[in-house]
């Protein structure tokens, strides 16, 4: 919206009031006028209002994320969120959508415009993708509704990848290879004991790469010998010196190349 | 022709141009403006926020402002 003095006398002054709205803005914003005038030599001149639009509620961090290992603790994280108007800050009925984190005030600081939440990630989450929203009631007028995003992932303590394997037969029967790795995703050593193929796998084997302890081993399945008809399935199994996870299993078919 | 008719014919002579001198301008007025851009800072979101934008008509016309519209 835009206001002007019309008519300016020789020697008079005048202003070109130009009102910005903020709502739904974020960041650096740039805003352009167009004005025309009767000057002769300026008939049409641009003008420019850039401003830094701030939200009236700032939480630090402004997200959360968990990437932890299954049945590993991870650090709580506290959130710290202030009003930007420096006015108290109040908030009520927090809550979250995963019953997997717990959010909860924590005291406050002398700062009355601030308020921290401690969010924190249950070790009996299970292993999957974090996608979750941090809601509550606020006193600020404009923000009556806190949200902060939460997400992550609880990845299981061991990862074969990949899940599936698909090897090529070639019809004279040339070896054909292809490697599983399994990682320890807390960064941890551990032993594959035994890698074996089971199912419709004729003519293919598995073998551990390594029997020392590490926090990544590797399992090579290679077949040989007279293609199959048609594909085959079957699975290879392994076995872990790691208590929760003594067999992992990952899917294996094989199937005829064209010559 | 009367005296008065005369009298205005020979003002009329006196105030016009004589052969080679330069006409006076027009009039025309001058926009001085102090600066294009203004920058508000920081604004809380939801918020409005003024800018002001000053000129001088530094001309011997007036100046007018035909229009402002944003973009």
């Amino acid at each position: 919206m835009t206001a002007y003095d019309a008519v300016v006398p020789p020697g008079g002054r005048g202003k070109i009031q130009a009102t910005v709205g903020t709502h739904g803005l974020f960041g650096g914003v740039r805003k352009g006028i167009t004005v025309s005038t009767n000057d002769p030599e300026r008939p049409s001149l641009a003008l420019s209002v850039s401003f830094v639009v701030a939200n009236p509620l700032v939480a630090t961090p402004p997200s959360v994320s968990f990437f932890v290992a299954q049945n590993e603790s991870a650090a709580p994280v506290e959130l710290v969120v202030r009003r930007a108007d420096g006015a108290p800050l109040e908030l009520s009925d927090l809550s979250i959508d995963d019953s997997a984190i717990a959010v909860a005030p924590a005291p406050a600081g002398p700062d009355r415009s601030e308020a921290r939440i401690v969010v924190s990630l249950k070790t009996t989450a299970t292993a999957r993708r974090i996608q979750a929203k941090l809601q509550a009631k606020t006193n600020h007028p404009q923000r009556p509704l806190l949200a902060v995003d939460v997400f992550g992932a609880v990845r299981p303590l061991l990862w074969a990848s990949p899940q599936s394997v698909a090897l090529p037969r070639p019809p004279g029967g040339a070896e054909t290879r292809a490697n599983v790795t399994v990682q320890n995703t807390a960064g941890r050593p551990f032993r594959l004991l035994e890698a074996r193929l089971e199912g419709e796998m004729a003519g293919c084997s598995a073998s551990v790469l390594s029997t020392a302890a590490a926090s990544l081993q590797v399992v090579q399945l290679t077949c040989s010998g007279p293609p199959p008809d048609a594909p085959r399935n079957g699975r290879l199994v392994m076995t872990t010196d790691v208590p929760a996870y003594l067999r992992l299993e990952t899917s294996v078919s094989t199937v005829p190349a064209r010559p | 022709m009367s005296s008065a008719a005369l009298l205005l014919a020979a003002l009329a002579l006196a105030g016009a141009p004589s052969d080679g001198a330069a006409a006076p301008p027009p009039p025309r007025p001058v926009l001085v403006l102090a600066s294009p851009n203004v920058d508000l800072g920081r604004v809380v979101e939801g918020e409005s926020a003024v800018a002001v934008f000053s000129f001088e008509n530094a001309g011997n016309a007036d100046l007018r402002i035909l229009s402002a519209q944003p973009g």
